[in-house]
């Protein structure tokens, strides 16, 4: 269920499994792949970042945007309450928040609707002033400054980690957002060009190639010849970063 | 003050109302509880971390964490 939630969600919810029965982690990753679990934005773990206190498994816990367990309990009885959360969390994203003041309005609102640029040149003039306002606007800068640094963060995992097409995908709505923003465009063009060229050629060719294996993957699953395949591909493409991802799939589904 | 003001952008107040009525809570002991709040750095890279280390890199995005098992 929650790797369903994950692929109709996307950016919306984060999904972290953690694997809490002792195995290491690539045993709980070739679980995870077996079942056409892996691929996604859904991250794994064998190191859990807190204690249920609860006794069996499946359970899980929903922590709300601003760090705080809404849910906890056994998946099977409370994933009805999580969704109707997670929606919950969905609608207020499009809510001014009534403590907030009203002069930020629009500010927050270019940001809610991705105009991030808009926002922060509306903020800055009031964060200059004095008084409340002038700290409300600073608290509200510093939230989508916060924002939009760990999308640049993620974009250039993705990067150096042999998934340059998924972050040029990323590049492409962040580069919108912050469109007119200098610093923010410049480093947007700076990570496109740095894909997109000639050095990293040969990792965007390995990244169609990997591509075409996923698709098999996502459609029939893994088996011996997907395994050969993916061989193929690391040899081919060797030295490239998605060479090794190929590699350790190939070395996984074999195991 | 982040945090505040993550909580601001994030929810809206009318809609917190809303939400408080769903959590649930478990007769877990010793456990982590609704309202609790969590922040953790993992020791070890996640799979698939896209350059995430801690749950406050997270923060902005409601975050579902599923424990389960491979046996």
């Amino acid at each position: 269920m929650a790797i369903k939630l994950q692929a109709e969600l996307g950016e919306d919810l984060q999904v972290i499994f953690v694997e809490s029965q002792g195995a290491n982690a690539q045993a709980a990753e070739k679980f995870s792949m077996d079942r056409k679990w892996l691929g996604g934005r859904a991250m794994w773990t064998t190191e859990a970042p807190f204690n249920t206190g609860l006794g069996g498994l499946p359970s899980c816990a929903l922590i709300s945007p601003t760090g705080e367990i809404v849910n906890v309990g056994m998946s099977g009885n409370i994933m009805g309450d999580v969704e109707d959360a997670i929606e919950g969390f969905a609608k207020a994203k499009s809510k001014f928040p009534k403590d907030m003041p009203k002069d930020l309005k629009k500010a927050w609102t270019a940001n809610s609707k991705g105009d991030i640029a808009k926002a922060l040149e509306l903020l800055a003039p009031m964060e200059a002033g004095d008084g409340d306002l002038s700290s409300a606007a600073g608290d509200l800068r510093r939230s989508i400054n916060k924002n939009v640094e760990s999308r640049f963060k993620a974009i250039t995992w993705m990067k150096d980690n042999g998934y340059p097409m998924e972050a040029l995908a990323s590049l492409e709505t962040l580069a919108d957002s912050v469109e007119e923003h200098v610093d923010f465009t410049a480093r947007a063009t700076e990570l496109v060009t740095a894909i997109e060229g000639d050095d990293n050629a040969a990792e965007m060719d390995a990244a169609s190639a990997m591509a075409k294996i996923e698709k098999a993957i996502a459609k029939s699953g893994t088996d011996e010849k997907i395994a050969k395949k993916l061989e193929k591909l690391a040899e081919k493409h060797s030295g490239t970063k998605v060479a090794e991802r190929a590699s350790r799939l190939a070395k996984l589904i074999l195991s | 003050m982040i945090t505040s003001i993550l909580k601001k952008a994030a929810l809206g107040l009318a809609a917190a109302g809303a939400l408080t009525a769903l959590m649930s809570t478990t007769s877990n002991v010793g456990g982590i509880k609704a309202g609790d709040q969590v922040s953790y750095t993992w020791n070890t890279p996640l799979v698939n971390g896209m350059g995430v280390t801690s749950l406050e890199d997270m923060l902005g995005t409601p975050v579902l964490v599923e424990f389960w098992g491979t046996r």
